[in-house]
């Protein structure tokens, strides 16, 4: 089994290649971040001394303090509420029988493919008539509802792993159903229900369509994506390097999270993806 | 959506073999409602709801503000009629390559590549090249923003290497700004693709390959022989995912061009917008909404079935 | 049990679908005409006593970015003199704030003061929707009518917002605005030239300054009216500014598609071709191009007189009006109009707000900020540029008069005219084309 050195070779440069065009662009902005404001370098060399002074004044300027606040808020808020109501209904396809299954299951299915774009108008109007728009509210409920289907598929997959002996050992000791879920099911899936949450995190985190169209008028709610685009629209800061250092303000917690829990982003987007 | 899941371990499910004979109303676990309500509760409300409206909506000549007109199918009508429409839709076809099939591409170009070789700290690389696809798309378009600036990294370095002719304003330009933020989305969707990929390939078992090789099978004919069939349902998952994906472009595009110059970056999801939210034509801007919605189904669909497991015979379902 | 099953399904199916039908069968917007309350009028202005008896309130107001310095010195003087007030202020750039404040001003928490913007995108849907008080009244009490002119006809809607130009005055603004030229006095010289006052010598200047090397005229469109600005210009030396005007109001039968505004559009995309024009405007911020033009790149820049804060050496800059062929028309018109809510709870101390920011005190105010007072202000003093402003400002106003901004005209000309005029510009589209398309809008927009 003998595979040529030059093969190898190339397979090592082709992913080294590959890793440097994927972080050259972020780089590049963290580079322009660090510039003095005013000295442009066009990228082509470092600048002649390097300063944090662009982050600051980003800092101030854009309230990203109260962005990143709110991005958090948000994005728990869906995590838990989406979660929350994905064990329970995921329970029931998983363990129950009951008339209608499958055409809600159907139901379901077709909230994966459906875009934002398709119901975004309606939303507006509807959280307008509850008085909910330009609050934390309007971009929580829509976007557990958004992050239902792939919730409730994930968990009833979650679940078909549990073995039954366990399930129905549980019950002959006398437990209930609701005993049952919160006893036995839910702690054997916790590795699941965790990689579901990071997923959503990651997802609600980087939103930007939502928060655009509902709550642009309450800077105390815009989540940080969206406050990086007013940031980066506006021409009172057109300084690139302070635009720059707004952007890497933005991008840095999710960041540091994925180096954190890198291996459950990935395994939760490909078993995410495959899923639908 | 797909025939396609993931191995699953622990013992199959029993669901129906074994059926435990019960009385007839007892057959059905009636309190699963109550489990369901919650989910379905935010679902219809939010979702479902919203869907049918948009329908709704599309019948009507609205401002979003002062009362509506009852039009029938005029927005249909003129939306289907509308030349900004169809270059818009035109423009998301071409996002389509740049989105989907290129990544998917050039995927499988680094996928055959490494199919052969054990590479040390292949966890570590496709920790990086997925980088871009976790990214806010904002921060994405910001950054690209300063690649293809007049003064940016890639001006400089054409200036550089002595192709000054090329050099230009990327996004501003009207036969480079399509193209430009095309790549863009090749750079984001390449990550998602590759960790697609070589999951898939981890679930090739190593006889295949050798079996291929005791055939005399060089890089080339293994690629094709084993590791693409193999990666059939990968494939199928990520053309779904970065099609739809291109279709709805909006946040790239409304954070680099805003669909200039004139119109040529302009998509769908961009009049969308602009006609709720900016101009205050909500009925049409729903009509758009509803057709980018039948396209995005149409074409989904299209693409799954082009890409049909062709040889599992039986019809999923069942007692999943 | 598959019948049992069936129906059952079918059942939950038709319950599902009849809850959808009814949530959705009802006309969208149809209970949602705003209430109009009985306006409260004013005879006087406002007094500290009157705005006291509405107890803490907080007023919150929207305004445009380029307010910023004006406001910086305004809010104060406001919260000073009306102390139970608290104003709470946000900018926005000028195309968020076109897009969001008919919305915003609809909306439960509506601002009590907001900018907007003449023509029928902003103020005409504001005052069509029912959601601005009529400021006939203010008007008067603050001695704004006689300051404004017969130019207030810009800030005048019919009480249905269907006619532009009549009826009632529904915002105020306090300043002047107009698109000129600005010149580098220094390199014109060297050049052997002076100020450039009609289009033959705009020209002529252009190729001198290209033969010599230099970037004629410094362009930033990115963000698409500037170059629409730019044209207007042109566009005022070749066409009648009282025709454009009529076009912009709405007035029937105009027609913009003619051949004068044709020779405009050619001669803009000569320019380009001549390569007079700075190269990747399209993908240049103006503010990028003005401060480029400040250090001393190119000849020539065209654009509002707001620049006059980034090109403000008067000594080595000139800022001259339009061309005389059209009497100095061009693009022009009041700064962004300030409204009162109409569901403003604080209506008086709205109203005491917008009062300050267009009353003659304020006037002094606004002219330390570079900006040209409607009221009447002192001299200049030694400041060169701002004298040439007021200059520039009197000269036009006693010519042809301004020619208000295209993108007025209908809620869809700013993409429909600048989008097009990129595309005429990068010789994509010709002339008739654009025009053709312009026109098309306006006429749909009209008959609906």
């Amino acid at each position: 089994m003998r595979i040529r050195r030059s093969e190898q070779l190339l397979g090592l440069l082709l992913l080294i290649v590959g890793a440097l065009l994927a972080l050259l662009p972020f780089l590049s902005i963290v580079l322009l971040a660090l510039t003095p404001s005013g000295e442009r370098t066009g990228g082509g060399g470092l600048p002649s001394s390097l300063t944090l002074e662009n982050f600051a004044t980003a800092w101030t300027r854009g309230g990203f303090g109260q962005a990143l606040w709110s991005s958090l808020v948000v994005a728990v808020a869906v995590v838990l509420g989406a979660s929350l109501v994905s064990v329970l209904a995921g329970y029931a396809f998983s363990t129950m029988r009951f008339p209608g299954r499958f055409v809600l299951l159907g139901i379901l299915l077709v909230g994966l493919v459906m875009p934002y774009e398709g119901i975004i108008v309606p939303l507006y109007y509807l959280l307008e008539g509850m008085g909910l728009l330009n609050t934390y509210w309007a971009l929580i409920l829509p976007q557990i509802a958004t992050s239902v289907s792939l919730g409730v598929l994930w968990m009833r997959t979650a679940y078909a792993n549990v073995p039954r002996s366990l399930g129905e050992a549980a019950s002959i000791d006398g437990a209930g159903r609701w005993a049952t879920l919160w006893r036995v099911y839910v702690p054997v899936s916790a590795p699941a229900i965790a990689t579901l949450g990071t997923l959503l995190f990651l997802y609600t985190w980087n939103e930007f369509l939502m928060a655009l169209v509902l709550v642009p008028q309450n800077p105390d709610v815009q989540t940080a994506p969206l406050a990086l685009s007013f940031f980066a629209g506006s021409t009172r800061n057109f300084d690139p390097s302070v635009t720059a250092a707004a952007a890497v303000i933005v991008a840095l917690p999710i960041l540091v999270v994925y180096a954190i829990f890198q291996r459950r982003f990935i395994t939760g987007v490909v078993a995410g993806a495959v899923k639908e | 959506m797909t025939t396609l899941s993931p191995p699953r371990p622990g013992p199959a499910r029993a669901t129906g073999s074994a059926p435990r004979r019960r009385p007839l109303l007892r057959r059905y676990d009636w309190d699963a409602y109550l489990y369901l309500v919650p989910a379905f509760a935010f679902y219809l409300v939010f979702l479902v709801r919203p869907v049918v409206e948009s329908i709704w909506i599309a019948l009507f000549d609205w401002d979003g503000i002062t009362a509506s007109e009852w039009v029938g199918f005029d927005n249909f009508a003129d939306v289907l009629a509308d030349p900004q429409i169809w270059q818009a839709t035109l423009h998301s076809l071409v996002f389509v390559v740049f989105y989907a099939l290129l990544p998917t591409a050039l995927a499988l170009v680094f996928v055959g590549a490494i199919a052969r070789i054990r590479v040390r700290g292949l966890a570590a690389f496709r920790a990086l090249l997925f980088v871009p696809y976790i990214l806010s798309t904002v921060v994405v378009a910001i950054s690209w923003r300063w690649i293809f600036a007049e003064t940016g990294p890639l001006n400089t370095a054409l200036r550089a290497i002595g192709l000054d002719g090329l050099t230009r304003t990327w996004l501003g330009d009207f036969t480079t700004a399509l193209p430009s933020v095309g790549i863009i989305g090749t750079w984001v969707m390449f990550g998602l693709a590759f960790v697609l990929f070589v999951s898939g390939l981890q679930n090739i078992p190593a006889e295949q390959f050798e079996a291929a090789r005791l055939d005399g099978a060089g890089p080339v004919r293994e690629f094709f022989a084993v590791t693409l069939p193999a990666l059939r349902g990968e494939i199928q998952v990520a053309l779904v995912l970065m099609i739809t994906a291109a279709l709805r472009n909006f946040d790239i595009v409304w954070n680099t061009t805003a669909g200039g110059p004139g119109t040529s970056t302009t998509v769908p999801s961009y009049f969308i917008y602009r006609e709720a939210f900016v101009t205050h034509q909500v009925g049409r801007a729903s009509a758009i909404a509803v057709v980018l919605t039948l396209l995005i189904f149409a074409i989904v669909g299209a693409v799954m079935w082009l890409t049909r497991d062709r040889d599992a015979a039986a019809p999923r379902g069942g007692t999943r | 049990m598959p019948t049992r099953r069936m129906r059952l399904t079918g059942a939950a199916a038709a319950v599902t679908a009849l809850a959808l039908g009814l949530a959705a069968c009802s006309a969208p917007g149809g209970s949602r005409t705003a209430p109009s309350a009985p306006v409260e009028e004013i005879t006087a202005p406002v007094t500290p006593e009157q705005v006291a008896e509405l107890g803490e309130v907080t007023l919150n107001v929207w305004a445009d970015q380029g307010e910023q310095d004006f406001m910086d010195q305004l809010v104060p003087a406001y919260e000073a003199e009306f102390p139970n007030v608290t104003v709470d202020i946000q900018f926005k750039s000028f195309n968020d704030l076109t897009a969001t404040v008919l919305n915003a001003m609809n909306s439960a928490d509506a601002p009590d003061v907001a900018q907007g913007n003449q023509g029928w995108a902003t103020d005409g849907a504001l005052v069509k929707a029912g959601l601005i008080r009529p400021l006939d009244d203010v008007a008067d009490a603050y001695d704004y009518r006689d300051a404004a002119g017969d130019a207030i006809t810009q800030l005048q809607w019919s009480e249905d917002g269907s006619a532009f130009g009549e009826g009632a005055v529904y915002g105020m603004s306090p300043d002047n605005q107009m698109v000129g030229l600005f010149s580098n006095r220094e390199k014109l010289a060297a050049l052997g030239l002076g100020t450039p006052t009609t289009l033959d010598e705009l020209e002529a200047a252009f190729a001198a300054a290209k033969a010599a090397g230099q970037t004629p005229l410094v362009l930033g469109n990115a963000d698409k009216a500037s170059a629409m600005q730019t044209f207007s210009i042109l566009q005022g030396a070749l066409t009648p500014a009282a025709d454009t005007r009529e076009w912009i109001t709405g007035a029937k039968d105009a027609d913009f598609a003619v051949d004068s505004n044709r020779e405009a559009l050619d001669r803009f995309a000569e320019w380009v071709a001549k390569g007079y024009v700075s190269a990747g405007y399209d993908g240049t911020s103006p503010d990028d191009a003005a401060a480029a033009f400040a250090s001393g790149e190119g000849v020539f820049f065209i654009g509002g007189n707001w620049y006059a804060g980034a090109i403000s050496d008067g000594a080595a800059f000139d800022f001259t009006p339009g061309l005389s062929d059209g009497d100095y028309a061009s693009s022009g018109s009041f700064g962004m109009p300030w409204h009162v809510s109409s569901k403003s709870d604080a209506t008086l101390a709205a109203i005491a707000f917008v009062g300050m920011v267009n009353s003659p005190e304020s006037a002094e105010l606004l002219a330390g900020t570079h900006r040209v007072p409607i009221q009447p202000v002192e001299a200049a003093g030694d400041d060169a540029m701002f004298a040439a402003l007021l200059d520039a400002s009197a000269t036009q106003l006693d010519g042809a008069g301004p020619l208000y901004w295209y993108d007025w005209a209908t809620d869809t000309m700013f993409d429909t005219f600048t989008g097009g005029l990129q595309e005429v510009l990068a010789g994509r589209e010709s002339a008739d084309a654009l025009l053709e398309r312009v026109q098309s809008d306006w006429v749909d927009f009209h008959t609906d």
